[in-house]
Order: structure tokens, then C-alpha cells, then sequence
């Protein structure tokens, strides 16, 4: 959606949202490309990217401190959240109610009526600042983020954990690392990025998590009950920003490049998935 | 033991008490210079390729008679200190110059030189069962030549802790066990291996079973038996205990056998037996995870398809969908 001159935007995410986000984007690259050529060792394209990103241990370096980088982020985003719920009172805001991430009764109603719109019979339903995919994509993220980060810690340092369990429960760390990451990086690869910009309504890219803003026509076609509710609370002007070219076309460059390789490498997965079925 | 012990000391004599024979007689066998041979050896307008018996297999292959003396002084021979000559190994040619009948004897590995590993090998329980399946598995026991072999030629040998020696014997065990290649390959050690990394620090089928000497898991003697297997792992993990080795190095998830072992198990109601195997709890997490990804791909995949139409037919009919 190309910006028309006069077209008034909203903040969306704030600065540390988006740089964390950023940082999430370079870090969960970083450990996929690092660790999927490892669980399909047996394919040709698997040798090429290991080789190309620097073989064993090079590789094995980058995929620990992207993990690192995984962890930082998880730091900071604890620590942001803690630091609403304690000290300024406001917990109660992002834990439970419209503005809240964690899912809500509403989102019941809210999956009943897409379904509704998606089989034809209804309006597009019109949703809140998360819609409840939204919610999921979150609550998974971090469900799986701490499933990877323990299992990984235990292919780390195999013989620290064999203090306290017994040598197969490696190896139960390795199978569910394995197919977690397949997971997430297959559902962040093909759902979330056609949630996030492959619509036909974005496509290419939906630059709101790299410059942080919406325009109002998007806002009030996707979240109308957001755009109402903050209009008759008439706090939306206090969300207005100027636009930022610059930083809409560096989201452009980076973001692009990185759709194609996500998108590749999960095709390379699926197909070597089912190759290795046949 | 006292077999090996006479055979050492016998090969210490002959390496000592050959040469000095041999140079006392006129001493023109040690003036026969590796330069003699690379003569013709070394250059490609002499020799060339040529069809070839394996005599001790039968196998006919096409040989290029090009000798690459450098990486010959990278290998194990080249590189040892007994400063080896072209007719140490090819010892029908010693005293012969210039040119020479066309079928050599095949070298001899054992005789001579390494009867001490040599019979480690060849009189091991390993080769007497590959000897009892040969004709089942349609596989001869693999020579000394075949695991030993260097990247271009069987003269290459290369030295134990070469990444290509070793690539070489997980091929040379996975031809005969393939599904004890499978399963090492849904581990790191193997993972890692089949990617094409096969230093010493990631263990091959030979760091675990043993090169030579191959018992099986349940005889104490053996490297991953009860009395050695601690020693094994500490090898390249550093504090592996009783605990860590009870890690699962074939495991068997993804191959059917382990389904019908179980539905076998299942149909006797030996419980006890599943609930004391952990390739039970390790099939269960991985049937776990494929029921996840196959419902969150379906769920989600119908979903965005839906969408993906729905949205295009909202902006055909020219309305935001939200019936404006
Ligand atoms: C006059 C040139 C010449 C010289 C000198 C020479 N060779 Fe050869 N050699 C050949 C040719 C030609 C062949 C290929 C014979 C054939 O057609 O199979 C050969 C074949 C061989 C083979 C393979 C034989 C087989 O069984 O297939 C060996 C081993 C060998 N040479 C070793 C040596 C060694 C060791 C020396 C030094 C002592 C040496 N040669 C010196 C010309 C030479
Ligand atoms: C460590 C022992 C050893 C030494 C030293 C050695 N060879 Fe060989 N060579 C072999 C073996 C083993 C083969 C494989 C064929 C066989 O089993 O006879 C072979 C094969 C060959 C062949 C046949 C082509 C091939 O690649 O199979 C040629 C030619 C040859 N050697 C030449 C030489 C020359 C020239 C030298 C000296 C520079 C030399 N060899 C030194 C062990 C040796
Ligand atoms: C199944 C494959 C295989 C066969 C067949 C085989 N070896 Fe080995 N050999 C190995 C492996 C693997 C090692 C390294 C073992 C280790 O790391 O301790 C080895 C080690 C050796 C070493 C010691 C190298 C060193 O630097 O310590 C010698 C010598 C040797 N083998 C000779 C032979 C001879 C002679 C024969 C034939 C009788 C033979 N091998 C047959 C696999 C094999
Ligand atoms: C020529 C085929 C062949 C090759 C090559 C081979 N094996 Fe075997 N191996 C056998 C046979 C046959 C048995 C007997 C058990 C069976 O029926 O599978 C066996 C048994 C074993 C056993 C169980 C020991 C026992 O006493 O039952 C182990 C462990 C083993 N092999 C490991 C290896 C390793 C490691 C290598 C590579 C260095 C290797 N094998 C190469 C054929 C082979
Ligand atoms: C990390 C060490 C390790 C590596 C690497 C390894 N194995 Fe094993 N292997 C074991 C252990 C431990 C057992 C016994 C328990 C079991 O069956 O899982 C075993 C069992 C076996 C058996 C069954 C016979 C027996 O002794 O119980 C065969 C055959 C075998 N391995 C072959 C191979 C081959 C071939 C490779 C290489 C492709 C290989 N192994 C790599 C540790 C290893
Ligand atoms: C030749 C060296 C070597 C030997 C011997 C070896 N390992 Fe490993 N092992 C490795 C390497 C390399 C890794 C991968 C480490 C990494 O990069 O994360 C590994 C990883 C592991 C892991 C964690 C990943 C997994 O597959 O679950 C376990 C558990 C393990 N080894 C157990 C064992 C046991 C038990 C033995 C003894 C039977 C053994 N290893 C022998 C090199 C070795
Ligand atoms: C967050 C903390 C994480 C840690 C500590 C961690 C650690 C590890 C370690 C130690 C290995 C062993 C292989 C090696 O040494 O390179 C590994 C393998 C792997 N990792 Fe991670 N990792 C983490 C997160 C992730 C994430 C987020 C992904 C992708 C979504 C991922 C994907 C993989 C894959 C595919 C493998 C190969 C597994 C196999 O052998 O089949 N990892 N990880
Ligand atoms: C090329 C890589 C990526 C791009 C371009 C991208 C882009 C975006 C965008 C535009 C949004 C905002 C959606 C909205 O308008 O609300 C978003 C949200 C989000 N992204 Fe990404 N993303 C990428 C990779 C990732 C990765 C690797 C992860 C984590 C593993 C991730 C996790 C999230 C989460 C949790 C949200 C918030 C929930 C949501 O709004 O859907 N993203 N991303």
C-alpha cells in the first residue's frame, strides 16, 4: 500500500518493539539457516548452505550466538512487560482488555465471525488492535521460544545435563528441538508471512513492524473497532506520525530479500519432507 | 599373544636385517630411487590408464599408471619416518629397472609389515560373521586396501585421523549396515558426518565400535560395552558418566521395524518392556510433534487459502468487506 501524500498515519509499535522485532528477524535467520541443514543432512542443498555459512563448528558458533541473540530479546521483552505490570500500574491493561495480546472471550466471537466471513456469509469481521491470530502467533512464539531455548541448552552442554537425567533425554531434546524448529520456522515462513504481507491487499511487504506505522485507511479497514474506539475516545490524533520515506524504503530493501529466502528454504523442506515419504 | 609378540619381533628383524642384507650384496637396491620409477611413472606421455583385475576382490576397473608423488609423501607411508620406497610395497620389482612385465603381485599389507593391527582384523568374530553372511548380503569382507584407501589410489593410504579415512569407513560399514547408518544419521554424530564433516572431533562408526576389533554391544569387551563404553564417550566428551552413555545411538523412530516390535509387544501386553525402552518415550515425542505440525498446517493453511479468496473477491465487488 503505497502511501498517498496526504494520508494520515498512525504509530502502531513503538521503537522498541520494532528493534526488538528486528532483532528476532536476524536472530531466528541466523539459527535456521545454521540448524535446518543439519536435520536434512541428507540432501544436497543442505551440504551447499552448511558449507557456504562456514561447515562444522563455524556454523555451530553462529546458531549459539543467535541463540544469544534469541535470548536478549526474550530478556528485554520480559523485562518491558514487567516493567508495565510493576511499576506503572498499568498491568491490568496488557494483560487483560482490548489492548491485551493474551486471549480474551471476545476472540471466541471474533473466530466465529471470520469463519463466517471466510465461508461467504457474513462481513469481514471487524477486529481490535490483535486480531486472534495475532494472539496466537505471539503465545506460540513464546511457548516456543522457551521449548528451543531448554532443549537447545541441553544439546549444548550434553554431559552438564546428564547430571540430573539420563543420557536418552539428549536425545528427546534433540527430536523435539528438531521438529519445533521445523515448526515455528515453517509456520513464520509461510503463515505469518502471509498474514503479515502476502495478502492481496499488502503484498509485498506490510511495512507497520519495520516503520511502526499505519495509515488510517488500513487501520480502519483491518482493526475497525480499534480505529472506532479510539476516534470516540478521541485519542486517535494523540497516535498521529509523520511519515518517514527513508525509513519505509530500507524496510522495502531488507524485507524483500528476506521473504524470498524464507520462502525458498521452506520449500526446499517441504520437498525434501515429502521426497524422503516417497 | 604370544603369536603377535614372535610376529612383532619378527617384522623388527626382517626391517632391520633386509636392508643391510640387501646393501651389503652391492647395494644397488637401495640406490633404486623413487626417481627410477617416476621416470615413467611420473610422466603422462609413458603411462596412461589402463584396465586393471583387482586380484583380490575380481573386480575389473580402469587404473590411471600415474603416479602422484606428492600426495604419496601425504600419506601414511609418505610421511613416515622409514622414508619408504616405491619397492618396500611393490616388492616384485625390487632389483628390476626400467621397464617390467605388465601384472604385478598385489601388495601385500600383512606379511611383512602389518601383521600386529593386520591380525587384529582378520582374525576378529567381525569378519568371521561377514565370511558366514557373505553370500546372504552378496559382500565380500571389505580388504585392508578397500578401508585404507586414499582419495586417487589405494597407495594413498592416509593416515588414521584423516577426515577422508575416515568419511571411507562409514561408507565401508554402512554398505552392510544400512539401517544402523539411518538411525546413526538422525543423531548429531551422524548428522553431522553425512554433511560432510568427518574430523576426529565427530564421532564416526569406528570411534564407538572400533576399526578393527568389532564385538557386540552386549560382550563387556566391547568399546560400547558395559566396561568401556564410559571410557569411549570421554573420548570427546569430557566427564561422561554411567548416566550420559545411556544416550540412544541408533535411534529407531523413523524405521518400521521399531512399529512392529511394538505392535509385537503390544499384542503380548509386555507394557514392561515398552515402558523400559526409551526409543518408546523418544517414537511418542515424534509422533507428537508430526500430529502438531500436520493439525497447525492444515488449520492454518485452509485458513489463509480462504482468506487469501475472500479478500480478492471484497475488492472485485469493490467493498472493504466490512459491507461499506
Ligand atoms: C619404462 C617405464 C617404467 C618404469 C621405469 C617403471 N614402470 Fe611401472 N609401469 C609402466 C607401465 C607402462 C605400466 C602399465 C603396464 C600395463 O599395461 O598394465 C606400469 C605398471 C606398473 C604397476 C601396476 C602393475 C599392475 O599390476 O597393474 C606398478 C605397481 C608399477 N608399474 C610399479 C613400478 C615401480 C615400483 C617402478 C620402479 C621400480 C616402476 N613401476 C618403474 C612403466 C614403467
Ligand atoms: C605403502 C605401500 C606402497 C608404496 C610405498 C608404493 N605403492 Fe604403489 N601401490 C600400492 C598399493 C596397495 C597399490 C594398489 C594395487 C595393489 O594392491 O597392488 C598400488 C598400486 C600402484 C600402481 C597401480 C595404479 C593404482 O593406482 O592402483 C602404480 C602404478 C604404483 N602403485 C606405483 C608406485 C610407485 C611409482 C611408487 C613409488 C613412488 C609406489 N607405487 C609406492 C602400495 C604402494
Ligand atoms: C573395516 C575397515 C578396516 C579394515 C578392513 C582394516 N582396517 Fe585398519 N583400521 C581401520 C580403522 C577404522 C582404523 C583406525 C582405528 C583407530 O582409530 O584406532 C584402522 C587402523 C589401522 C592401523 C593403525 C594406523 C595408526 O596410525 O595407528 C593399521 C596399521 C591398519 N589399520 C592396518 C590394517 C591392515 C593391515 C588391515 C588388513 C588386514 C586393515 N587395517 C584392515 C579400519 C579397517
Ligand atoms: C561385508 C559386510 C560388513 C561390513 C563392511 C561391516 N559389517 Fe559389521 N557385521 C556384518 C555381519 C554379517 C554381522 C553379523 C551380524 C548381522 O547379522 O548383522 C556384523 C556385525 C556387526 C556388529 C555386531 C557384532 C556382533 O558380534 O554381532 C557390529 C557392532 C558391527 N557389525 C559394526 C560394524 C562396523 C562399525 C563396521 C565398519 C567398520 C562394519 N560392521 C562393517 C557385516 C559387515
Ligand atoms: C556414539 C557412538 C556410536 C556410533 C557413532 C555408532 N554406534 Fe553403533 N552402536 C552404539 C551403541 C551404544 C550400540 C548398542 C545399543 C544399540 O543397539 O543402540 C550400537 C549398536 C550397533 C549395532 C548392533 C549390534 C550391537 O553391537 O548391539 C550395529 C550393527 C551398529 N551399532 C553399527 C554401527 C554403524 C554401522 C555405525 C556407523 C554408521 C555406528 N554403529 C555408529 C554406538 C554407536
Ligand atoms: C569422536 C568424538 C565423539 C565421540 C567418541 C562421541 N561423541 Fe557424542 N558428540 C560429538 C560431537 C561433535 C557432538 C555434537 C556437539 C555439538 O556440536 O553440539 C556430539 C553430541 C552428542 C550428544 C548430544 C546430541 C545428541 O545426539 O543427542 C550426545 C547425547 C552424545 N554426543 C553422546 C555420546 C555418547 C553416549 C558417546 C559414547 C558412546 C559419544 N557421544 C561419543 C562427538 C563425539
Ligand atoms: C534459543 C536457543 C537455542 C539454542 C541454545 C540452540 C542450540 C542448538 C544446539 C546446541 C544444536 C546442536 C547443533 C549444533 O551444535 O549446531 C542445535 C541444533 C539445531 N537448532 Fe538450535 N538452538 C536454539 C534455538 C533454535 C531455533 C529458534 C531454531 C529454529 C527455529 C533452531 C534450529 C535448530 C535446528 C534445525 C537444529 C538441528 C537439529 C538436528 O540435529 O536435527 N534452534 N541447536
Ligand atoms: C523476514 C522476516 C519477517 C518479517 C518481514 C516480519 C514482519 C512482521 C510484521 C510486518 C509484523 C506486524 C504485523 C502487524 O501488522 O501486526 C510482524 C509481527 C510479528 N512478527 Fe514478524 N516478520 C518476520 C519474521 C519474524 C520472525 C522470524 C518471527 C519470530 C520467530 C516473527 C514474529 C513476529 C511476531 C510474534 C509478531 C507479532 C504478532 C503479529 O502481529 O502477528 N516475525 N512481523
Amino acid at each position: 500500500m503505497a502511501t498517498k501524500k496526504e494520508e494520515k498515519l498512525y504509530l502502531r509499535f513503538t521503537l522498541f518493539h520494532r528493534v526488538s522485532h528486528l532483532l528476532l528477524i536476524i536472530s531466528f535467520f541466523g539459527l535456521v539457516l545454521t540448524g535446518m541443514p543439519l536435520a536434512f543432512q541428507g540432501q544436497d542443498w543442505a551440504r551447499w548452505l552448511y558449507a557456504l555459512l562456514g561447515g562444522y563448528p563455524t556454523c555451530g558458533y553462529i546458531h549459539r550466538i543467535c541463540a544469544g541473540m534469541t535470548f536478549l530479546c526474550a530478556f528485554l521483552h520480559f523485562a518491558y512487560v514487567s516493567n508495565i505490570v510493576l511499576r506503572k500500574g498499568e498491568g491490568a491493561k496488557i494483560m487483560w482488555g482490548v489492548e491485551s495480546i493474551m486471549l480474551q472471550p471476545r476472540d471466541v466471537v471474533d473466530i466465529l465471525a471470520d469463519v463466517k466471513w471466510l465461508l461467504g456469509f457474513g462481513p469481514r469481521p471487524a477486529f481490535d488492535r490483535w486480531i486472534y491470530w495475532e494472539k496466537f502467533e505471539y503465545l506460540s512464539l513464546m511457548w516456543g521460544t522457551i521449548v528451543m531455548a531448554v532443549t537447545g541448552f541441553m544439546l549444548w552442554f550434553p554431559t552438564t545435563f546428564s547430571i540430573a537425567f539420563p543420557g536418552w533425554a539428549m536425545d528427546i531434546a534433540l527430536v523435539a528441538h528438531r521438529y519445533e524448529a521445523i515448526l515455528a520456522a515453517a509456520f513464520v515462513f509461510t503463515i505469518h508471512f502471509i498474514h503479515t504481507h502476502l495478502l492481496p491487499d499488502r503484498i509485498p511487504v506490510d511495512e507497520a513492524m519495520f516503520t511502526g506505522r499505519v495509515s488510517g485507511e488500513e487501520l480502519q479497514h483491518e482493526r475497525p473497532t480499534q480505529y472506532k474506539r479510539l476516534l470516540e475516545a478521541g485519542i486517535l490524533e494523540t497516535y498521529r506520525v509523520p511519515p518517514n520515506r527513508t525509513l519505509s524504503l530500507l524496510s522495502k530493501i531488507v524485507a524483500v530479500p528476506l521473504l524470498l529466502i524464507g520462502l525458498m528454504l521452506t520449500s526446499l523442506m517441504v520437498s525434501s519432507l515429502i521426497l524422503d515419504l516417497i | 599373544m604370544h603369536i603377535k609378540k614372535w610376529a612383532g619381533i619378527c617384522r623388527n628383524v626382517m626391517l632391520w636385517v633386509l636392508p643391510l642384507f640387501f646393501s651389503l650384496s652391492g647395494g644397488q637396491v637401495l640406490a633404486q630411487e623413487m626417481e627410477d620409477c617416476m621416470e615413467c611413472h611420473g610422466d603422462s606421455t609413458k603411462v596412461s590408464k589402463v584396465p586393471r583385475i583387482e586380484r583380490e576382490t575380481g573386480e575389473v576397473k580402469v587404473v590411471s599408471m600415474l603416479v602422484d608423488k606428492d600426495a604419496f609423501m601425504h600419506s601414511a607411508h609418505g610421511l613416515s619416518k622409514e622414508g619408504f620406497t616405491c619397492t618396500d610395497c611393490h616388492q616384485d620389482l625390487s632389483g628390476v629397472y626400467g621397464e617390467h612385465a605388465a601384472l604385478l603381485q598385489p601388495v601385500d599389507c600383512v606379511t611383512f609389515c602389518h601383521d600386529d593391527p593386520g591380525a587384529s582384523y582378520l582374525e576378529g568374530s567381525h569378519v568371521g560373521h561377514m565370511k558366514e553372511k557373505e553370500k546372504e548380503k552378496k559382500r565380500a569382507p571389505p580388504t585392508c586396501k578397500e578401508c585404507h584407501i586414499g582419495q586417487n589410489s589405494m597407495r594413498e593410504t592416509p593416515v588414521k585421523d584423516d577426515p577422508f579415512h575416515r568419511g571411507q569407513i562409514n561408507q565401508m560399514c554402512s554398505g552392510c549396515h544400512e539401517e544402523y547408518k539411518l538411525t546413526y544419521c538422525t543423531n548429531l554424530h551422524g548428522q553431522l558426518a553425512s554433511l560432510g564433516y568427518c574430523n576426529t572431533d565427530i564421532a564416526n562408526c569406528s570411534d564407538c565400535h572400533g576399526g578393527h576389533e568389532i564385538l557386540k554391544s552386549e560382550d563387556p569387551a566391547s568399546q560400547v560395552g558395559k566396561k568401556h563404553i564410559v571410557e569411549t564417550c570421554n573420548k570427546c566428551h569430557k566427564g561422561a558418566d554411567q548416566k550420559f552413555v545411556k544416550h540412544i545411538a541408533h535411534p529407531k523412530f523413523k524405521r518400521p521395524e521399531l512399529y512392529k516390535d511394538l505392535l509385537k509387544a503390544l499384542k503380548d501386553r509386555d507394557l514392561k518392556k515398552i515402558a523400559s525402552d526409551p526409543q518408546s518415550y523418544l517414537m511418542l515425542i515424534f509422533l507428537m510433534y508430526m500430529g502438531i505440525i500436520g493439525f497447525t498446517f492444515t488449520a492454518f493453511g485452509t485458513h489463509s487459502l480462504l482468506m487469501w479468496f475472500r479478500i480478492l473477491q471484497d475488492e472485485r465487488k469493490g467493498e472493504d468487506g466490512h459491507g461499506h
